[in-house]
Formats: C-alpha cells, sequence, structure tokens
C-alpha cells in the first residue's frame, strides 16, 4: 500500500491491484523482468503525471472515492473504424485520455451526472452525457472540409496546412516505416517516399545504413547527402540519425524542391530530412511494449567454385596458353600442373592436406543469426505537463562463426540503447516550454581485423589454397605475405574490437504566445546541445602458424605467435545549436498570412581529430525569412529566403542570399468545381536558389604551406637530410558554395472522396558553381594537382519526375484493402567539369550522367589464332583464342586508350526507383507486401579485378560460380560463352569492358507481414487495451539480372551481404 | 514565471543573435604565408631544398615510372623487368597518352617553385642565419636547377616554353607556346652566365656538398650548346617546316655552333682545372679507378651530383649473392662487342644475318672463343675468350661470366666466379628474374654493396663530371676545326686515365668523329649520355632500330665452357620510327588544355 502510493502507479492500475482482480493470467504474461522494467519506467512518469493535480490545486488521493467508476470507452467513425489518438475530456475539468491505437479509452468519471467531451482532429467534436454507462462508444462524424484545411505537414522552421501549401514535400507514414525489422532508419524507408532513391551497400551490424539521396546525385564533387534535420537542428551527427530508434519518430518527411528547402541557405541544395519525436498527448498514461525476435541469413553470399574445379581451372588455364601463337608446347609453363589423379583427390577429399578443398565462405559464416528488438514507450500527461518516454534495447548479430576454444568472443554484435524523454511544460496559458532528451548507447564487438580485410582474404584464399586447420588443431601458414593467415584463422584467432558509442540529444526549446500584443503573434527559441563519442579498443594478436608436410607429417613453425595487442582510437563531436524566431499567423476574413523570422547559430567540433584544420570549430549562422498568403484556400503566395554565413568562406564572400517564390492555385475549392469525382485538385509551381556548402575541404580560400614537403640531401661524408617547404595548397579566394536552381511543378489529386490520391511533381535543376580542382590549366604554369586550386566551376543539371498514388477501401463487410506506391525517376548530366575538350570526342565526360565510366565494349571473344590475326591488334598484351575482343571505335585497326567509349547509360546510382505495397485487413488479421526496386542501373564487377579469375596471378583469389560457369571453354560451344577464357594475368581481358557490365535493375519482395490482433475482449481480460502479434519477412524475395550478387550492392563483391530477415514479434497496449 | 522566461529567451538570443564579433572568423592555427616563408631563413632554405627535389634521381631506371628510362632504351642495355617502362619504348608501344606525362609536370612544377623562391626571396633579411653572400649564392642556384630543369624538358621533347616568372591562376595561362630551340638554348646560356657569377668556385663545406659550383653552370652551358650544335637541333632537315604561331621552331643550320660549343666547353675545363677539379687518377688500377670515380662521393672529378640520386645497387646484383633476386639491369651483348681490346682495336664491327659477328682482323689479339687458361685479378681461368684482354673500363663496367665479381669485399665475400647460363649460380631459375642478356651492371654498383647481411654504402649519382667536358671539347673542336691538337690532347687524357692507348695519329675528322663517338659511348656508358647521344648525332634510326644481343640464357645444360651459351642470342628487335621518335610527344593532355601547344611531328 505504502509501497504503491510512494511510486503514484497509474490509477487504474493501483485500482487493480486494489481490488485484488490482476489476474493470474497477465501476471503470467508479464515475466518477472518485464514487470520489473514496467514498473521502473512508469514511475517517473506517473511522479511527472501527478505533477498536475498538485498544478491543480487538488490534492491528491489514491483511494478511489467510491461514487467515481472507470468508463471503458472506445471512439469510431461512421464506418466503425476505430479512431486511435482521439482527446476525450471530462467536461468541467482538465481530466482526460486520449484514445490507444485500438480507439479504446479508459477514463475515471467522478459521478453519473458527468458527461464527456470527444475531439478528433478532422471529426466534429461531440459531448456524450455518462449517466450509468460503464463501457460507450462514442461514433463521430468526420469533418472533411475542416480536416483537409487544417492537415498540417511539417516544413522547415514551422508547420503548414497541407492543403494551402506549395512545396513539394515527401512524407511517410510512421507505421508502415516502424514495422521494419531494421534497426537502420534508412532501410525502412527504402521505397515509401517519392523523391528519394537509397541504395544499402553492406549488411555488417552498425554500418548497415544505406546512402539516401534525394531526387538522385547532382553534385559531382561536393556531397550529395541531404541535410538531417532531427526535432529542429542539424543532426547527422556521425551516423546518429541511422541508429534513431524507429519506434520513437513521430513524423518523417523529406523537402524536396525550392521553395522547401531555402530556408536552408547554403544547406538546402540536396533536399531536406525531417524527423520529430513523438511528444507526450494529454490523458492517463499511456504504455506500448513492443517486442519481436528475428533470424538473420545473409542474402547472396559470394559463391565460388570448389577445390576440384578450381584445380581443373588451372589445368585449363595452362591449356590456354598452349593455345596461343609462337608458344613452344614443351614449355614447362605451359604443361597441366595436376594429374588426373591428383584431381580426383581434391574431388574427393581423401588427403584435405595435401590436396585441400575448403568452402570458406561456410568456414566463416554461420547459416544464419538473430536479432533482438525490445521497446517501451510511454506517454501521456495533462494540460500542464505532457510526457513521452521511450526505451529501445536492440541486439544484433553478426554473422561470424567462432572458434569453441577461443578466449574472447570474435562474432559481430551490437547490443544497443536507446532512450528518449520529450517533455512538454505549460508553464501558463501563453508560455510553453519543452525539453526533449535521447541517447544512444551502444556496445559493439567485432572480429579483430576489420570488415575489409576478411572479405579480402575471403577472396584471395582459393579452395586450395590451405586447409582450414592443421590436424593438431594449429594455424596454418598461408603461402605468402599477403596470405599469411586464412580466413578462418583470420576471423577467429586474430583478436576482436570493441566498440563504444554514446550519443547524448538534447532539446531546449520554448513558445511564448504574444496574441495579447497583437493576435497570431508569437516567439519561439530552441537550444540543443549534442555529444557524440565512439571510442574503439582494437586487441589484435596473431596465432603461431606452420607448415604442415602430409606426407612426413613435420610441422614447421612459420610464424611466431604475437600477444594480444591494444591499440585504441577514440572520434568525439559536439554540435551546440541556438535559434531564436518570431511568428506571426493570422486571417482576416478570407485572407490568411502567415511569417517567420528566424535567426540561428551553429557549431560544430571535431574534438579529437589529428588535424589541425578538422579540430577547428565549424561555424555557421543563418537566417531565414518566410512570407505566406493564402486567400480563401484557393490561392496560395509563399516567398521565403535563407541567408546564411559560414566561416568556410573568406571575409567578404560569407553570406549568401537564397531566396524562392512559390504559388499554388487549389481548383477543386473554386465554386465552379464539382466534386464528385476529382475532390481535390491543386496545382503548385515554384522557382528557387539553393545552396549547397558540403563541399569538401575547409579553408579552400587560404594558401597553406607543408613544412614537412620534399626535401633534399646535402654533406658528404656527414650526409644531411632537409625537409622541404612546399605549397601545401593554393588557396582560391572566390571559392563559395554551389548554388542549385531549381523549378518544381506539382499537382495533388485526391478522387473518389479521396479513395485515391495522387501527387505528382516535375522538377529540374541546374546545379551550378560546384567545386573542381582547375583541370585545364596547363602543367607548364608549375602547380601540381596536389596544390592546384578549387574553383566553382561545375555544373550539372538533373531533371525527373516523381509521384506517389494510393487507393484505400473499406467494404461494407469490414475489409480494408488498401495499395500505395511511390516512383522517382531523376536524370543528371553533367554540363561543365573543367575537362579541357578531350583528344578524342567521345570521351567528354560533359553529356555524360555522374559517375560514368570509360570502358572497353566487348564484341565477343577470339574463336581461333585466325580470327586473332584478321581482327585489329589489341594492345594489352599478346591474346589468345578465348581472350576478349573489342570494338574498334576509331577505325584505326587497333585496340587502345582511343577506343574507350562510355559503357552503361545511368552512371552510378540507380536513375529509377520505385516502392509498391499493399494492405488488406479483415477483423483481426492484417497482411501487408511491399516491393521495392530499381530501374536504370549499370552494374559493374570492379575493374574486373576478381571476377576474372587469376587476375593477378594463376592459383589466386578465388573464382565465382557465375563466371566458372559461363567461361569460354577450350573446345567446347562457346556461343553462350558470357566471360573470356581464363588465362593468368591477363591484361587484355582484365580491362574495364562491358564483359564486366551488367544490367542493375531489380524488383524486391522488400518486406511482407501478417498480423493478427486479438479480439478487444480478450485484451481486456489481460487488462490491456490491445495485442497484437505478428510475423514479417525482409527482403524475401528479389528478381534480377545478376543473380549471383546482390544488385543492390555497390559492386557485388568483397563486402558484408545485406540480410534476409524473418522475425516475430509482439505488440502490446495498456 | 516571468523571470523564467526572460532567462530562457535571453540564453536564446546571447546564443543566437548576439553579434559577437568574429563568430565566422576563422581561429587562427599557425597558417604560414607566402611573406611569412621567405621572412625565415630556415623556411626559405627549406623551400630551396624543395627546388632541389624535383632533381631526377636518375639512378633509379628500373620501376616505373623511372625517372631515368633512358638508359634501358638506349641500344647499351636492357632492362630485364617486364613492367619496365623502357620495354614499351623499345617494342614502339607508347604514344602521346602512355608515357612521359610525369617528367613534363614534375619539371615545370620544379621550375615553377625556382620562380617563387628567385621572386621572393629578396624578401629575406640578410641575419647571422643567412648573409647576404649566402642568399646570393642560393638566388644563383635556384638559377641554375631552374636552367636545369628547362634543359632536362629540351633534351627530350625539343623546343619547350619557357618559364621564367610564375603565372598567377587569373593570367592568361594559354598564351604560352613552345619557343624555338635556339632560344631556349640562349635562356639556359644566360641564366648559367648569371647563376655562374653567384657560385664559389668549388663547394667548400663538406655540409654543402651536393650544391652546384661555377663550374657546375658552365658544364650545362657547355652541354646545351653541344647539343645545340649538334644536328638533331643544328638544322635539322625533318623539322623546317615546324612551327609554332608561324614561328620556326628549329633554326637553319649554322656550322658555327660548334665553336661556341668549343669555347663553353674549354672555358668550363679552364674553371673547373683553376678551381681545383681534376680528372679522378688515384689507383694505379686503371679499371678500378674508373670504377671509384663513381663510388668515391663527390671526388675532385665530380662538377656536380646528387646524394642517393635513386641508385640501388640491388638491381644489378647477380642472383647467386645471399636473398639477391632482382639482378635486372643488363647490358647488352652489343656494348660488350664495342669495348676495345687493350690495345685499342675494335674487335667486333657489327653482325651478320645469322647473327654471328663480324671479327676485325686488326684485333690480332681477340678470340672470340675458347677460353682463357690465365687468370687476372677480374676473372678466373677459364673464362671465355671475348672477355680476355679488353679495355680495362670493361672490368669495371660489365658483369660477365668467369668474373671474379666481389671476391674481395668486406663482407661475405664470394669465392665463386659469376655464371649466367641457365641453372648456374647466377643464371635463370625456374621462377624469379634473370638478367636477360647473360649480363648485368657493374659500373655504377658498389663493390661493398651486400642484401644479407645488409651493407649499403652511401651512393650518388653524377649529373656532370670534368670527364665529359674533356670529350664535349674534343667532339665540338673537331666539328669546328677538324681534328687539331687540342682534339688528340683531351681524348688521350681519358684514355690515359683509363689505361688504354692514345689514338693513332693522323686521323681524318671523320675517322676522328667516330673515335669520339666510340669514346663517348664506353667512357660514357650507363651515365644516360648515349640515349641522347644517338639522337642528337641522328644515328638513333640505326642504333636504336637494330637487333639487341645477349647470350643464350635460356637453354639448358651448359657450362662454362659450353659454346653454345655464348652464342650471340637476338633479344629483340627495337623498334624506332625516326619520322616521330627522336622526340618525345609532348603529353596529350597536355595539348588538349592548350591546343597552341604544337605536338612533336607524327605523334
Amino acid at each position: 500500500m505504502h509501497f504503491f502510493t510512494k511510486f503514484r502507479l497509474p490509477d487504474f492500475v493501483v485500482r487493480k491491484l486494489l481490488n485484488g482482480n490482476f489476474d493470474r493470467v497477465s501476471l503470467a504474461c508479464m515475466s518477472p523482468a518485464f514487470l520489473l522494467l514496467f514498473i521502473c519506467c512508469t514511475a517517473p512518469a506517473s511522479v511527472m503525471a501527478a505533477t498536475n493535480f498538485y498544478e491543480n490545486g487538488n490534492t491528491y488521493s489514491p483511494i478511489i472515492n467510491s461514487a467515481s467508476f472507470v468508463l471503458h470507452g472506445t471512439v469510431v467513425d461512421e464506418k466503425d473504424q476505430t479512431l486511435p489518438g482521439a482527446t476525450v475530456v471530462l467536461k468541467g475539468s482538465k481530466n482526460g485520455a486520449t484514445t490507444d491505437i485500438n480507439g479504446k479509452f479508459i477514463l475515471e468519471i467522478p459521478t453519473e451526472q458527468d458527461s464527456i467531451t470527444v475531439s478528433f482532429v478532422g471529426y466534429k467534436s461531440r459531448t456524450v452525457f455518462v449517466g450509468s454507462n460503464r463501457t460507450m462508444t462514442i461514433k463521430l462524424e468526420s469533418d472533411e472540409e475542416n480536416q483537409k484545411l487544417n492537415e498540417v505537414q511539417i516544413v522547415g522552421f514551422g508547420t503548414q496546412k497541407k492543403i494551402t501549401m506549395v512545396g513539394a514535400v515527401s512524407s511517410v507514414s510512421v507505421k508502415e516505416v516502424q514495422k521494419y525489422s531494421t534497426p537502420s532508419l534508412t532501410n525502412a524507408i527504402a521505397g515509401r517516399l517519392s523523391g528519394v532513391v537509397t541504395r544499402q551497400t553492406s549488411g555488417e551490424p552498425g554500418y548497415d545504413a544505406a546512402k539516401i539521396f534525394i531526387r538522385g546525385l547532382v553534385s559531382q564533387s561536393g556531397s550529395n547527402a541531404p541535410l538531417i534535420i532531427v526535432d529542429g537542428a542539424e543532426r547527422e551527427l556521425n551516423g546518429y540519425w541511422t541508429n534513431m530508434n524507429i519506434q520513437e519518430i513521430e513524423s518523417f518527411s523529406v523537402l524536396k524542391d525550392a521553395t522547401s528547402t531555402a530556408v536552408y541557405g547554403s544547406r538546402g541544395a540536396n533536399g531536406v530530412v525531417l524527423i520529430t519525436t513523438k511528444k507526450g498527448t494529454v490523458g492517463k498514461p499511456k504504455v506500448t511494449f513492443r517486442t519481436e525476435a528475428a533470424i538473420v541469413t545473409p542474402f547472396r553470399l559470394e559463391d565460388n567454385i570448389d577445390g576440384y574445379e578450381y584445380a581443373s581451372l588451372i589445368n585449363e588455364n595452362r591449356l590456354n596458353m598452349k593455345a596461343m601463337a609462337g608458344i613452344d608446347p614443351n614449355l614447362p609453363s605451359v604443361q597441366p600442373v595436376y594429374t588426373a589423379e591428383q584431381l580426383e583427390q581434391f574431388k574427393n577429399g581423401s588427403d584435405p592436406y595435401a590436396y585441400p578443398n575448403v568452402n570458406w565462405y561456410d568456414e566463416v559464416f554461420r547459416k544464419n543469426t538473430k536479432q533482438l528488438t525490445n521497446n517501451l514507450g510511454v506517454s501521456g500527461g495533462s494540460e500542464s505537463v505532457r510526457y513521452y518516454i521511450n526505451l529501445g534495447y536492440s541486439l544484433l548479430e553478426g554473422m561470424y562463426k567462432e572458434d569453441p576454444d577461443s578466449k574472447y568472443e570474435t562474432n559481430a554484435a551490437i547490443k544497443q540503447y536507446n532512450f528518449r524523454s520529450n517533455i512538454d511544460v505549460n508553464l501558463t496559458k501563453k508560455f510553453t516550454i519543452a525539453l526533449g532528451l535521447s541517447g544512444i548507447i551502444k556496445g559493439a564487438n567485432f572480429p579483430g581485423p576489420d570488415k575489409n580485410s576478411i572479405f579480402t582474404q575471403l577472396k584471395l584464399y582459393s579452395p586450395i589454397t590451405s586447409a582450414k586447420t592443421l590436424p593438431d588443431g594449429s594455424a596454418p601458414a598461408g603461402p605468402n605475405i599477403d596470405q599469411r593467415i586464412n580466413p578462418y584463422s583470420l576471423v577467429t584467432k586474430t583478436g576482436y574490437t570493441k566498440q563504444y558509442y554514446t550519443t547524448l540529444i538534447s532539446n531546449l526549446s520554448a513558445k511564448w504566445d504574444l496574441a495579447s500584443v497583437t493576435p497570431g503573434l508569437s516567439v519561439s527559441g530552441l537550444l540543443t546541445y549534442d555529444v557524440v563519442d565512439i571510442t574503439q579498443n582494437v586487441r589484435r594478436e596473431f596465432p603461431a602458424t606452420f607448415r604442415y608436410n602430409p606426407f612426413t607429417k613435420v610441422y614447421t613453425p612459420v610464424q611466431l605467435p604475437s600477444p594480444l595487442g591494444l591499440s585504441l582510437q577514440n572520434e568525439n563531436y559536439k554540435t551546440a545549436y541556438g535559434q531564436f524566431s518570431i511568428d506571426y499567423s493570422r486571417s482576416f476574413g478570407k485572407h490568411n498570412v502567415s511569417g517567420t523570422i528566424l535567426g540561428s547559430r551553429r557549431e560544430y567540433t571535431n574534438v579529437n581529430t589529428g588535424s589541425s584544420i578538422d579540430n577547428l570549430p565549424q561555424r555557421r549562422q543563418h537566417a531565414v525569412g518566410r512570407l505566406t498568403y493564402n486567400f480563401d484556400s484557393r490561392y496560395s503566395l509563399e516567398a521565403n529566403a535563407g541567408y546564411t554565413g559560414s566561416e568556410n568562406f573568406l571575409k567578404g564572400r560569407r553570406y549568401g542570399l537564397f531566396p524562392s517564390i512559390g504559388a499554388a492555385w487549389i481548383v477543386s475549392n473554386e465554386r465552379f468545381w464539382n466534386k464528385n469525382v476529382v475532390s481535390t485538385l491543386k496545382l503548385r509551381g515554384n522557382y528557387g536558389v539553393v545552396g549547397n556548402d558540403q563541399i569538401g575541404q575547409r579553408f579552400l580560400f587560404q594558401s597553406t604551406f607543408n613544412l614537412g614537403a620534399a626535401g633534399y640531401t646535402f654533406g658528404f661524408p656527414q650526409v644531411i637530410s632537409e625537409n622541404g617547404r612546399s605549397e601545401n595548397f593554393i588557396g582560391n579566394p572566390n571559392v563559395t558554395w554551389e548554388t542549385a536552381y531549381k523549378t518544381d511543378l506539382g499537382m495533388d489529386l485526391e478522387l473518389l472522396n479521396g479513395k485515391i490520391t495522387l501527387t505528382a511533381d516535375l522538377f529540374h535543376e541546374r546545379r551550378k558553381g560546384q567545386l573542381l580542382r582547375r583541370q585545364v590549366v596547363p602543367a607548364y604554369v608549375g602547380y601540381p594537382s596536389s596544390i592546384i586550386p578549387y574553383a566553382n566551376v561545375g555544373e550539372t543539371e538533373n531533371k525527373g519526375i516523381d509521384g506517389s498514388f494510393q487507393f484505400r477501401n473499406t467494404t461494407k463487410g469490414g475489409l480494408y484493402y488498401s495499395i500505395n506506391g511511390t516512383f522517382t525517376f531523376a536524370k543528371n548530366k553533367i554540363t561543365e567539369n573543367d575537362q579541357p575538350p578531350p583528344q578524342y570526342p567521345w570521351q567528354d565526360f560533359r553529356g555524360q550522367p555522374i559517375g560514368a565510366n570509360l570502358g572497353y565494349e566487348a564484341i565477343g571473344f577470339f574463336k581461333d589464332l585466325a580470327d586473332i590475326s584478321s581482327s585489329p591488334v589489341q594492345t594489352f598484351g599478346t591474346v589468345g583464342p578465348g581472350d576478349t575482343k573489342y570494338r574498334d571505335v576509331n577505325g584505326d585497326n587497333k585496340i587502345d586508350v582511343s577506343d574507350r567509349v562510355f559503357i552503361g547509360k545511368y552512371g552510378s546510382e540507380p536513375q529509377m526507383v520505385f516502392g509498391l505495397g499493399g494492405t488488406v485487413a479483415y477483423k483481426g488479421f492484417d497482411v501487408t507486401v511491399f516491393f521495392m526496386g530499381n530501374g536504370r542501373r549499370d552494374f559493374f564487377f570492379t575493374q574486373g579485378f576478381t571476377a576474372f579469375p587469376f587476375r593477378s596471378n594463376e592459383g589466386e583469389y578465388n573464382v565465382m560460380q557465375m563466371v566458372y560457369d559461363q567461361r569460354w571453354v577450350p573446345g567446347a560451344d562457346n556461343t553462350n560463352a558470357k566471360f573470356p577464357a581464363v588465362r593468368a594475368l591477363s591484361q587484355n581481358n582484365s580491362q574495364t569492358s562491358t564483359v564486366f557490365f551488367r544490367n542493375g535493375e531489380y524488383l524486391r519482395l522488400r518486406n511482407a507481414e501478417l498480423g493478427y490482433t486479438l479480439p478487444a475482449g480478450v485484451a481486456r481480460k489481460l487488462s490491456m487495451t490491445s495485442i497484437r502479434i505478428f510475423a514479417q519477412g525482409t527482403n524475401l524475395a528479389t528478381w534480377d539480372k545478376i543473380k549471383a550478387i546482390d544488385p543492390e550492392s555497390d559492386f557485388g563483391t568483397g563486402t558484408y551481404p545485406v540480410s534476409r530477415n524473418f522475425n516475430f514479434g509482439l505488440e502490446v497496449n495498456f | 514565471m516571468k523571470s523564467i522566461i526572460s532567462l530562457f529567451f535571453l540564453a536564446v538570443i546571447l546564443f543566437t543573435a548576439s553579434c559577437k564579433k568574429g563568430f565566422l572568423d576563422k581561429i587562427p592555427d599557425g597558417d604560414l604565408t607566402l611573406d611569412q616563408i621567405f621572412q625565415d631563413p630556415g623556411h626559405t632554405r627549406g623551400y630551396l631544398n624543395n627546388v632541389y627535389s624535383h632533381m631526377p634521381k636518375e639512378g633509379a631506371m628500373v620501376d616505373p615510372p623511372a625517372p631515368n628510362p633512358y638508359n634501358g632504351i638506349s641500344d647499351d642495355m636492357e632492362m630485364s623487368y617486364e613492367a619496365s617502362q623502357s620495354n614499351n619504348w623499345n617494342a614502339g608501344n607508347w604514344n602521346s597518352s602512355s608515357e612521359g606525362a610525369g617528367l613534363w609536370t614534375d619539371l615545370y612544377t620544379g621550375i615553377r617553385k625556382a620562380n617563387v623562391f628567385l621572386e621572393n626571396v629578396s624578401k629575406l633579411v640578410p641575419s647571422e642565419f643567412a648573409s647576404q653572400e649566402r642568399i646570393n649564392q642560393w638566388k644563383a642556384e635556384a638559377t641554375f636547377l631552374r636552367a636545369f630543369y628547362h634543359f632536362l624538358l629540351m633534351r627530350v621533347y625539343g623546343p619547350v616554353p619557357i618559364m621564367d616568372k610564375t603565372v598567377g591562376l587569373d593570367e592568361d595561362y594559354l598564351k604560352f607556346r613552345r619557343q624555338p630551340i635556339d632560344k631556349c638554348v640562349d635562356f639556359i646560356v644566360a641564366e648559367c652566365d648569371k647563376a655562374a657569377t653567384g657560385l664559389l668556385p668549388r663547394v667548400a663545406d663538406p655540409a654543402d656538398q651536393g650544391r652546384p659550383s661555377k663550374a657546375t653552370a658552365l658544364a650545362l652551358k657547355a652541354r646545351a650548346l653541344l647539343y645545340m650544335a649538334s644536328p638533331l637541333w643544328n638544322g635539322n632537315p625533318t623539322y623546317s617546316n615546324f612551327t609554332s604561331d608561324g614561328v620556326r621552331l628549329f633554326p637553319d643550320a649554322d656550322a658555327s655552333r660548334w665553336q661556341t660549343a668549343a669555347t663553353a666547353a674549354k672555358a668550363c675545363i679552364d674553371q673547373s682545372l683553376t678551381a681545383g677539379y681534376k680528372l679522378y687518377n688515384n689507383n694505379p688500377d686503371p679499371s678500378l679507378n674508373y670504377q671509384e670515380l663513381f663510388w668515391k662521393n663527390f671526388n675532385e672529378e665530380v662538377l656536380f651530383a646528387i646524394i642517393g640520386g635513386g641508385v640501388d645497387d640491388g638491381y644489378a646484383e647477380p642472383r647467386g649473392f645471399v636473398d639477391a633476386d632482382f639482378g635486372l639491369i643488363s647490358p647488352t651483348q652489343n656494348l660488350v662487342d664495342a669495348y676495345e681490346t687493350k690495345e685499342g682495336v675494335q674487335p667486333v664491327l657489327g653482325y651478320n644475318a645469322d647473327n654471328t659477328p663480324i671479327l676485325n682482323p686488326d684485333a690480332v689479339t681477340y678470340a672470340d672463343d675458347g677460353q682463357t687458361a690465365t687468370a687476372t685479378s677480374n676473372y678466373v681461368a677459364g673464362t671465355r675468350g671475348m672477355y680476355v684482354n679488353r679495355d680495362p673500363r670493361f672490368y669495371a663496367s660489365i658483369i660477365f661470366t668467369g668474373q671474379k665479381y666481389k671476391w674481395t669485399r668486406t663482407t661475405n665475400p664470394r669465392s665463386t666466379p659469376i655464371q649466367f647460363w641457365r641453372g648456374g649460380f647466377d643464371g635463370r631459375l625456374a621462377n624469379g628474374h634473370y638478367a636477360e642478356t647473360g649480363y648485368l651492371l657493374k659500373k655504377i654498383g658498389h663493390p661493398d654493396f651486400s642484401r644479407t647481411p645488409r651493407v649499403v654504402p652511401q651512393r650518388s649519382w653524377i649529373f656532370f663530371r670534368l670527364g665529359e667536358q674533356y670529350l664535349n671539347y674534343a667532339e665540338a673542336l673537331n666539328e669546328a676545326q677538324g681534328p687539331v691538337g687540342d682534339v688528340y690532347t683531351y681524348v688521350n687524357l681519358i684514355r690515359t686515365r683509363a689505361g688504354m692507348p692514345n689514338l693513332p695519329a693522323g686521323l681524318s675528322k671523320d675517322q676522328m668523329r667516330e673515335r669520339i663517338r666510340h669514346e663517348r659511348r664506353i667512357e660514357l656508358a650507363f651515365e644516360t649520355h648515349r640515349f641522347f647521344d644517338t639522337r642528337r648525332w641522328k644515328i638513333a634510326e640505326v642504333t636504336d632500330n637494330a637487333i639487341i644481343y645477349g647470350l643464350d640464357v635460356q637453354a639448358t645444360g651448359y657450362n662454362m665452357s659450353s659454346d653454345a651459351f655464348y652464342k650471340r642470342t637476338p633479344l629483340e628487335k627495337r623498334v624506332f620510327d625516326p619520322s616521330k621518335h627522336y622526340l618525345w610527344p609532348i603529353p596529350q593532355v597536355e595539348i588538349n588544355k592548350n591546343p597552341k601547344l604544337v605536338q612533336n611531328l607524327n605523334w
């Protein structure tokens, strides 16, 4: 009794406990650990909740007045769909509740004479007399007009009414995003937003975030990453935002065009991602607990040929060498290496030490691993204090196998704790203050060597290079310095790495309503301070390695063991930001005006860096002005401007003005419009100038000297080497940001009373002044390329279309179904890159997309020696039958650099991205599927370096099964060969060419989910408002043209694969 | 409550809107400006060091991009390393995009730095750390370096743009053109004269070894004038219509240029002798004496050398030595056959179609085959006849089968003669590198060098030495005046020092020309001269269009007395197209930047 009052549990819990009807089932359901967690988390929340009682001057008593009772209510719409988030207030008091995800609420009613008022955005409010009802269902009538008029969209430095805004903003339903079992936000939004291009290239725990570009690539030289704003402040923060707990996000929007982004001045040109986190709502504490467990399997690990095939391929290489013109067939270098007998031994594995056959991927990777995610959110509050508290915990395991005898763990594993606490306090009616605190604490374990070394070794070690372990369990020595230890030993026996990542994000904001000065006026302020600390302890060691003679059974030590060492790395960043704004918004009859003036300052410091330049704080100060005007919800006008100053540029060139102007016409609000079919039609257009100051290096205006430059040696017999001094860099005082000139024409459409919505935007951007190192300065002027100044000379053009649609319907029988899709097409073109006009006009990068590749066009493989002698001469070493034959572009009967052409059309990122999904729900069941895909993407195996067998030497590097199966084989029918004959060290065959080019388009079943919400009655019996169980899968199927490797990856080889997840979860609400 | 509100906004306003002066001013961070560099004697000296750092490291001939590919392209040498660029040149497999861009860029970078130095050094106030004399000397050094870098470009590309001041990025940097070759030479002559006035007659302070002296500047001048007088630049008919903006880049022939060259060489010799330079002659064994000239750093004959200079003895070590697997620098049989007999007769005059040598009937002491029964300090008994009784410089320059190589070195001496046949100690094995010609370079290698245990003597690479000037003078004087007394005198000084008899009296001008050319090939072998000499004499279309010979190092089963091993074996037929190969192409990327920079003919 005393205990409960002290901790002030939510009174319904108290009540349950007092009444003793806290049933056994629910107790059994809550494991003791969870109960403890639950109590710990809710306790402070209820303390906060309790404050309103004091605030109101009431004396709080945990003993419930016997006259009062608890009303269980449900709020539904006209179609009996429940309405989550509706506000229920006891009339004449400040007590109230908010409906949960299932539209249910619980409210303590003092007497049977009381009434409650139920309201919800977009619906007409209702006041209902309670009487003797203990359960009620309240139906709200939708106020569609009003709903549409009042629906709000978060934009830069404020919110705007969706219907009258003129900018192009995509937003995603947070509920959709939260379905993912990925801890990385960028992966959860893939394909969900029109205009957003994402590509995930690695699945390594902690490093699996996708690249994200708004409307594709535009800058050749600067960053193409969008600006990330979380709760009002810039928070890219070294990966913080991709690590954000998806469950705590309230809204996720992307600003794409000039009108939306110009207010960000020199930071807006790449688009802006706006994220806000959840806030408390008035009502009793609402608890959401979600737990899920996933089985994670790697998607398309490299499939390599086995030992027998590998050894045969070495013999085949000899055979191919023999077939070359002018080769003496008696040379030992063209004799087979393995006899048929030896080949057989690779196959039957009778002597795994003399004739090893190891699939290193199998030895290094598990078949599957696991991932756990738990989340507990509590929110509630009163009119004066509202709170949202969230705790998340996730465990991600990597796929590395471990040595059972190892002293330490080597598998990758990340334990991540997230917390967030957002508190809003109305200090007075006019003055609100909010404090948001959030943190991520992450502890990670990795194998000693980094991922790249592991994957390099995996590529380097062929199945026949060495055994996995020697008969006595010791590690075998590799054949040379690069291969001194095999991948299995490397992963399990060379130490481990501990990584600690700690972030603290804080927001303190206030808003002062100055309606008393003049109606519609308010001032606000925001102060934020964020710190990130990443510490890494690398513990490396090396085991003793031996060479083992399988015939004499003698071990020869090769490498002595080295003890476990320690190296420490630390990164530390801090950011302070402050912003002050004056907002005005008022309606005069049909005229609605609003304006904002805002000033801000930001300082970002990389505290722990070795570079004195990077160590200096990066500062920016910024002013924003915005004016909007709307007449009668029919015509909108907006003009805004950002004015940014940065320390990165020379005094006098620090500030830039970035204006934009836009207009919208809501045609459907005209009197002549018939809304029966097309209920909303809005046309918008805008134009503006935005900047990108993320141009790479800092202080490019300043010349710097290198005091440790190349010197000279004088003196004899006493030799003295003296350092030199040289220009490290030659400054260009005129250096400035990139400037984007953006145009956007958009249309928003709603058909059949909102059943179908459609948005489409045409966009065009010319990005000028991209910072490039001068290319046209002749070498005789004497600036070496390393010191030559940068200048704002690059230009690109980007244009395309993006759009989204949604169709949703509920049948009379209660079947709900919806389809939604997004589409992005963005095509960029370099228009100026400062490249001197090339000797061969077909090699001009101007007119090509960013990331275009020059290479040779393969026209097949040489059939025989006669074919070689009758073809143009290829200048990359002697060729033989089966070697790649290239097209002689300039017709000089010689294949050389002049014959390189642009291969592929789309550049380094896909030009087209789409997502398509649907949901069907009936009774308690719901099924959702979501597909995403890329079109128009060029895919290259890196330089053919690893894709081409024996590129670096005979018997070095693994050979992909696909390459093996599709190679040119001597004496066989090679009409379908896709890869040349195997030929060690062939310069000819490993040229960048269309041989290694594939169409990168794909369609992926990104997500599928089956959920079941238990009937409300069951939940109630368990003292919960709702229980939902679900099973879902991520990356379930992929249709593509590459097959062998992930089409989303950079080059397909050599990195941690993305994963395919199956997860099962439970979400309960109290 | 009001106070909380006020406090909060005060804080916000303080952070965001306060006009804290210089919020955006970059925090000073110890960055130096050009002015600061040149106000400090240490930094100024450091800047000059950086100008020096562009000196080509001509001892590095093997690994691409080698600062010295020239030796490997000359008929004296073959690089037994497939990645060496010289192999591309020798196969004719190069173009304006593939080779040489590094040289062009690096030298012009050095030239710009010299310009920056010369334009700013006057900002340095003399002090006890840098006296006015010191500053003047530095200025002269920078002047010399700028001239030298221009010359290094000219000897490869011919006429080049003269860059005698810095060019700002806001200037019209496309206005520059290639200058006529005589203008380029005039520039070098004038700059060398200017530098000579500021340089010391001879570097006295041991700490300053490696800096140029007065004689160095005069040596560069003499060499540039010798090139200018030679057929490649002096009225070359191939280039008579080669123009830039209507200006002819090669002048009409002018025989008086030979006299100018002779005078300049004599001036250099006189200045050198006055300053105490002389031919190195400190060892009674002429062969050892000649070797010491190259590994006794900064001896009295050296006018200018670079310490280190990229010389790597390991690239010339036969693989029979411990851990030696990189013996790659292989002199050709063609050069071996060029050495005279001890009596001063050239034993081999050329090759027959069946690759057998055309023996000189006058070489009576020469036996091309057979073995000697007599061991000497240079070789063991049983050594092949063709290695016996040759010019002492042969034994100092070339490692050959039967040689007692490094028998006397202090660390790990060897007691087995060199064996270059396949399966021999130093010959080809199943894998790894091997000397493709059956010879390795000895001249520049240091006798004490050892890979394991590691002994690496300090090395240097000579750019100018007095001996070259003797031959420059003799050559120019013979062309200007015929075989007058001084011509004989200076050639014979070189021959006498080498332990060779004097030239026979009564040679005609043409005969003398051949003797001098031959003398240069032998005396200056592997010092980067051969490549440029064959070009300036316009004989590369013969010498570099020829079959390169080695021994039969591929077949197995030989031993020291196998005749078949010593058979002259064609290694490659080199490619030299006289219509274009005399000059290198300007890098294509530079032509792209400034199309007014005319490309050399036929590239």
